[in-house]
């Protein structure tokens, strides 16, 4: 049976499966794009989900941090020196920068309700992209791209401040 | 008394519970965690070639078992063969070091006009080597081969669990540390590991290079059993600071049971032996263990002598490492509770 017959099977009322979901969202991020579907199953089998209370902190401004993370249910504040900047919702990737180096946390993330978050642990990834060199390369290229754009945005709000 | 440091003292009464628990299996543990240490970057490699992880960690295990197998044999064929003859080479051993300290004895009262009389102090001890090789003292230590025996069988399906199933070990380890020190433990077990790895890996391939230095200039010099001799000095040498010292008493002892003590062969002895731990010194260490640990030279001169005196030679071996460890851990869990206080 195809993949597209068996989905012709699937009870469209089941609840959906916590690590389809988590597969689903981590597949989404600009990190996993155009990564063959069973190399993403592999590496997100990798990742850890961790629930937190309201007002629980993820972690906070200043911290070493060695994780990305991608919102499964729930909400989480990004705050820096008591400012909110950003609110996240399921399927928002964040703490990209961690997966490359041991530099200190550049805000804080709060859970504001009940939330379920994924994270990637950036040793896992090296040894995951020690195993498999090919892949590798498109993750850590991914992850190139996307903090070139976020610094490139944030220059580009630094002069528009000017 | 504070939450982190009750769950830190439970730890670290786990981890002593566990260590007391397989104390009868520490060497086939200990050869394990080598093998692990040895063999997973070339598991890797194999697998960032596209090979099977199965078949990987079998390619990568199966030499090094060979090896084993082939070296338990060749022990328990050289220790059935040598077994008759051990009593008498004991009896010579004792004369030996009896005739050298009487010799010794002659030589300070003529050339120093001292009289230590340590022949006859040592006498005194009624030292009974062949007393030593009885058979009901033979029959007490077979229960030991027995023991070293079983440690070897469990080595080879326990490196290959610990090759296949280490990681997700430890990442469900990892996972029942509670959200507030996730990322925290990770950061720690990462900062212990790479020091701990870059350090065993550097002991092995520092006892490999002088056990080949050694046993080639002692086979040079005409001593019986060079290999033998080389892989005690090897051993020797990963004590810290006491190597040298402890790396005399093998060939020295092979000396005294043999021809008798020659000063001539007893120079060649040092010679061979300087080469080696210079080599040690100048190139390995530098190269493979400078600031893997990163101890203060006083401080691990003390924990050496502390750990001999409680462990033995496993201690001496060990306690840098551990200490190592220790700095690391008690650093990343400051630094943690600092910066999220």
């Amino acid at each position: 049976m195809s993949s597209s017959q068996r989905h012709l099977w699937l009870n469209p009322f089941r609840r959906k499966d916590p690590e389809v979901a988590t597969r689903e969202f981590w597949r989404n991020t600009p990190l996993l794009k155009d990564i063959p579907a069973s190399v993403c199953r592999r590496l997100v089998e990798r990742t850890h989900l961790r629930h937190y209370q309201p007002g629980e902190y993820l972690f906070r401004e200043g911290e070493a941090g060695v994780s990305a993370a991608v919102v499964i249910s729930g909400k989480i504040a990004i705050e820096s020196e008591d400012h909110r900047i950003a609110e996240l919702g399921p399927g928002d990737f964040f703490g990209e920068a961690a997966l490359l180096q041991d530099a200190p946390r550049s805000a804080s993330a709060i859970a504001i309700d009940q939330s379920t978050v994924s994270f990637l642990v950036r040793f896992q990834l090296e040894e995951f992209v020690r195993h498999r060199p090919g892949a590798g390369l498109e993750i850590m290229t991914n992850l190139a791209r996307l903090l070139v754009a976020r610094l490139y945005r944030s220059n580009r709000g630094e002069v528009s401040n000017q | 008394m504070k939450l982190w440091l009750v769950r830190m003292l439970t730890g670290a009464a786990i981890a002593l519970a566990i260590g007391y628990l397989l104390k009868p299996i520490w060497i086939a543990a200990l050869l394990c965690i080598l093998f692990y240490l040895l063999l997973e970057p070339l598991v890797s490699t194999l697998q960032a070639a596209s090979v099977r992880k199965d078949l990987a960690i079998a390619s990568a295990l199966l030499p090094p078992l060979i090896g084993l197998v082939y070296g338990a044999a060749h022990l328990i064929d050289s220790a059935r063969d040598y077994l008759p003859q051990l009593g008498r080479d004991l009896e010579q051993l004792q004369l030996g070091i009896s005739q050298t300290l009487a010799q010794l004895d002659d030589y300070l009262a003529v050339v120093m006009g001292i009289q230590l009389s340590l022949a006859e102090q040592v006498a005194s001890l009624e030292l009974d080597l062949r007393g030593a090789a009885r058979a009901e003292r033979l029959l007490a230590s077979t229960s030991w081969f027995a023991n070293l025996l079983l440690n070897l069988a469990l080595v080879p399906p326990l490196a290959w669990f610990l090759l296949r199933d280490y990681r997700s070990w430890r990442d469900r380890t990892l996972s029942l540390l509670p959200n507030n020190q996730f990322e925290l433990g990770w950061l720690m077990y990462h900062r212990v590991c790479g020091r701990l790895q870059a350090y065993l890996r550097g002991l092995v391939l520092q006892a490999l290079i002088l056990s080949t230095i050694t046993a080639i200039g002692f086979w040079i010099i005409g001593l019986p059993s060079p290999v033998l001799l080389g892989i005690l000095t090897g051993v020797a040498g990963l004590v810290p600071y006491l190597g040298p010292l402890l790396a005399m008493i093998a060939p020295v002892l092979m000396m005294v049971a043999g021809p008798g003590l020659d000063p001539g062969t007893l120079m060649e002895i040092v010679l061979v032996l300087a080469v080696g731990f210079g080599f040690d010194n100048a190139v390995v260490i530098p190269f493979l263990l400078a600031g893997s640990v990163n101890l203060h030279p006083a401080v691990a001169m003390l924990a050496v002598v502390v750990a001999g005196h409680v462990g033995g030679i496993t201690g001496m071996v060990l306690v840098i490492p551990l200490l190592g460890m220790l700095r690391i851990i008690s650093e990343t869990t400051w630094r943690g509770l600092q910066s999220s206080a």
